[in-house]
């Protein structure tokens, strides 16, 4: 066991160092994160979509390039929507939606500069432990994964569209599995894996090997941000002023139990498929106030509430990448593009990993902990020159975003076929997104539709159309029993049920305590 | 299943809508997948109804068919079938056009670009006549900016698409024809240009010299990284791009 660390530790010490001698390596993890805090920062612009624009230009880099440029971007754009909800009071990303709350009346307070440092270091600490859960769990569950067969496959995808439907659903829960089912539905277009059969594709050649994943996730999440921030227009940008921006570790240091329990809620909140750093940062805020001795604190400018949730935002990156490293499924909307960019380089994320590629969860890690770096260092020296990017109007910005997203589609196979697909993608997200169907569910299903199709199919031709091992396998039957919960208590006669029971039991435990 | 309580009936009468569109969908795609082979042969591989091809779709669509039809129900037990059907007047009709106005602007432009402009001309004079209109209809959001600059991007996508046709509309080896099509869009970007400092008035001469700042820096920026940077050539091209590598050439005596 001990030599086990000692290796991994070895193996750790030798992919930071071998990233770290390599000149390229910097460069990009410091133009990488100064690229996500801009594109966090920026009001409109999302930490998915840094990653999937960043996705399509890195296809020509290896893939340990790729992935430090992929990696600093996600964690510079989760900690650089901070900055616009601390300054502006308008959260550059719904990760920091949370942060505003404490951030903003801070700033307004001259502590501007102070904020920013604590914000700093509290998403530093939060992308280190998440990394650190990243090292220890991600192990444990593909020791367990590699017992996966077909049958725990096709359920595993199921499973995955399901739950984030389920949880990502802010109006009815069927908008979200419709969502799900919908994405499904789009993955199966092209010719099939095991039949080289045609499915809708209508007789157009372009639609023959199926649609392409990149495109799909640019226009689902673009346009309808595009969209929205033109309608919502300028409005008038008063920034608050920024003086020294210091770590403040003193404060950290007091308020460091915020800081472990913020760090594992965002682990623990990463880790369910689709669902992302915005509610970790509102769930470690909410339980932050609840726990605290002075709640009415909260709201008003109490350095516990930003540290919670800017912890919590960053710990989820790590929580997200468990399940995508382990079981190919994304953690949370921005682990979807970056599933997308490692399918583009050829790497199916999964339990095979490990026996593919050993070293990938100790590279990931090195990288990690080296964005989490690069991006400490550009928020201590460099935040004061990208606050002023924040006076830029979205009228100017996001037109400029509309042709890099047709770049990044078009660069992609060099297809025109890629943009018209972008584009009526984005159109109909846009809508969707307007009529509350969680976007993130049907691109989870676009993105695990073929993992289900194949599955399923290899699954039954092994027991020659049998449906009973779905059941009798141990593995599959604790996925069905899962599915099955999620639905049923999703259910309004469940719901009226369960309602029922525990009035009866208030009503025994009341006349149990009279009597 | 409804988790808000309070229920918008706006959204609602979006759902009796589009449940009915997604049990259309979903019913087509049920029928198309029964078209698939379930059984028998198919290319010398025998089937059987588990291996087949049709087996996801048949499930996909079959659990779309439920939940629409869920969603139907919903969307008609809260009230809003009458209220959704009473909606279809000409004059609710005109009042829901106006109120998506932006989303139709945006879709008309980026749907211009992507579908008329980019895979016929050059792409730089493309996108700067793009990034000017849409940059021009929300940093300086009048009317009458919006008229001009929209009027000059509509004839422009017209006069792609008519000398495109004359051309048979295939993408032709690059012609003096193209050249002057590609000259056409340029010169659209003057017009708009020019129309829109003028619909603007003297007042917002500054932000009318940032649109075109915008428009004609980044469509450059991004030509010249994509083409000689990223090596990623371009979707057209044409006499911008043609123009910038005759000058590098000169520049670098190549």
């Amino acid at each position: 066991m001990l030599m086990t660390v000692l290796d991994q530790f070895g193996a750790f010490a030798g992919a930071l160092a071998g990233l770290l001698s390599q000149p390229v390596s910097w460069l990009l993890l410091i133009g990488a994160s100064l690229l996500g805090i801009t594109f966090g920062a920026l009001p409109g612009l999302t930490a998915t979509l840094g990653v999937g624009l960043l996705a399509t230009l890195t296809y020509s880099l290896d893939l340990n390039m790729a992935l430090i440029a992929l990696i600093a971007m996600y964690v510079g754009a989760v900690y650089g929507g901070s900055y616009s909800a601390i300054l502006l009071n308008i959260p550059g990303t719904a990760a920091s939606a949370a942060s505003a709350m404490d951030g903003y009346p801070m700033a307004q307070r001259g502590e501007a500069g102070r904020v920013l440092g604590l914000t700093t270091t509290a998403s530093f600490v939060g992308t280190v432990v998440g990394m650190l859960a990243l090292v220890v769990v991600a192990p444990l569950i593909l020791e367990l994964a590699l017992q996966f067969t077909s049958y725990e496959f096709f359920l595993l995808a199921l499973f995955g569209i399901i739950i984030s439907g389920t949880l990502q659903s802010s109006d009815l829960v069927i908008k979200g599995w419709i969502a799900g089912f919908l994405g499904l539905a789009l993955s199966t277009v092209g010719r099939d894996g095991l039949m080289f059969f045609p499915r809708f594709t209508f007789g157009v050649p372009e639609l023959d090997s199926g649609i392409e994943v990149v495109p799909v996730l640019i226009g689902a999440f673009a346009i309808p941000q595009i969209i929205h921030g033109l309608r919502e227009g300028d409005g008038a940008v008063r920034l608050q002023a920024v003086g020294r921006i210091l770590p403040d570790i003193r404060t950290m240091l007091r308020n460091l139990k915020h800081v472990i329990r913020s760090a594992m809620i965002g682990v623990g909140i990463g880790a369910v498929p689709g669902v992302g750093e915005d509610i970790a940062g509102w769930v470690s805020y909410g339980t932050a106030k609840a726990s605290s001795p002075n709640p009415e604190n909260f709201g008003k400018g109490e350095p516990a509430g930003l540290i919670s949730s800017e912890t919590a935002n960053n710990a989820c990156i790590g929580g997200a990448l468990i399940p995508l490293v382990t079981l190919g499924i994304p953690g949370s909307p921005p682990a979807v593009m970056l599933l997308g960019a490692l399918m583009l380089h050829g790497l199916t994320p999964g339990p095979m990993l490990s026996i593919e590629q050993p070293n990938f969860l100790v590279e990931l890690a090195a990288i990690m902990v080296l964005a989490s770096l690069a991006m400490w260092i550009n928020g201590m020296l460099l935040a004061r020159q990208v606050v002023k990017l924040l006076r830029i109007p979205p009228s100017l910005f996001l037109p400029v975003v509309a042709i890099l997203s047709v770049l990044g589609s078009y660069a992609l196979g060099l297809s025109t076929f890629n943009l018209y697909l972008m584009f009526a993608v984005g159109l109909a997200a846009y809508f969707l997104t307007r009529m509350h169907y969680p976007i993130s569910a049907l691109v989870i299903g676009v993105i695990l539709g073929p993992m289900a199709d194949e599955n399923l199919r290899r699954a039954l031709m092994v027991g020659q159309g049998d449906l009973t091992p779905f059941v009798t396998r141990p593995l599959s039957l604790i996925l069905v029993l899962a599915i099955t919960l999620i639905v049923l208590s999703q259910l309004p006669a469940y719901r009226r049920w369960r309602a029922r029971a525990l009035q009866r039991l208030r009503t025994a435990g009341a006349g149990g305590d009279g009597a | 299943m409804s988790r808000n309580d309070q229920s918008v009936p706006g959204l609602r009468k979006a759902d009796f809508w589009t449940g009915l569109v997604l049990v259309a969908i979903s019913v087509f795609m049920l029928v198309e997948t029964l078209g698939y082979p379930l059984e028998g042969s198919y290319a010398g591989v025998r089937n059987a109804w588990y291996v087949s091809p049709a087996l996801l779709p048949l499930i996909v669509s079959a659990f779309l068919i439920l939940l629409s039809c869920s969603l139907l129900a919903t969307a008609v037990r809260a009230g809003a079938a009458s209220a959704a059907l009473a909606d279809v007047t000409p004059r609710a009709l005109r009042g829901h056009a106006g109120a998506a106005r932006d989303i139709w602007i945006v879709a008309f432009v980026l749907g211009g670009y992507i579908y008329c402009l980019v895979p016929y001309v050059d792409f730089t004079a493309a996108t700067a006549l793009t990034l000017l209109t849409l940059a021009a209809a929300y940093h300086l959001p009048t009317a009458r900016v919006r008229k001009a600059g929209l009027a000059v991007f509509a004839c422009a996508i017209a006069a792609v698409l008519l000398a495109t046709f004359a051309a048979g509309w295939r993408p032709q080896p690059r012609s003096t024809g193209a050249d002057l099509r590609d000259l056409a869009v340029w010169a659209a970007f003057l017009a708009a240009a020019v129309s829109v400092a003028w619909a603007a008035g003297a007042p917002e001469r500054r932000r009318w010299r940032r649109c075109l700042v915008v428009a004609l820096g980044t469509s450059l920026i991004l030509s010249v990284v994509f083409k000689w940077g990223l090596l990623v050539p371009l979707p057209v091209e044409g006499v911008t791009i043609n123009t910038l590598d005759a000058a590098r050439r000169l520049l670098l005596l190549r």
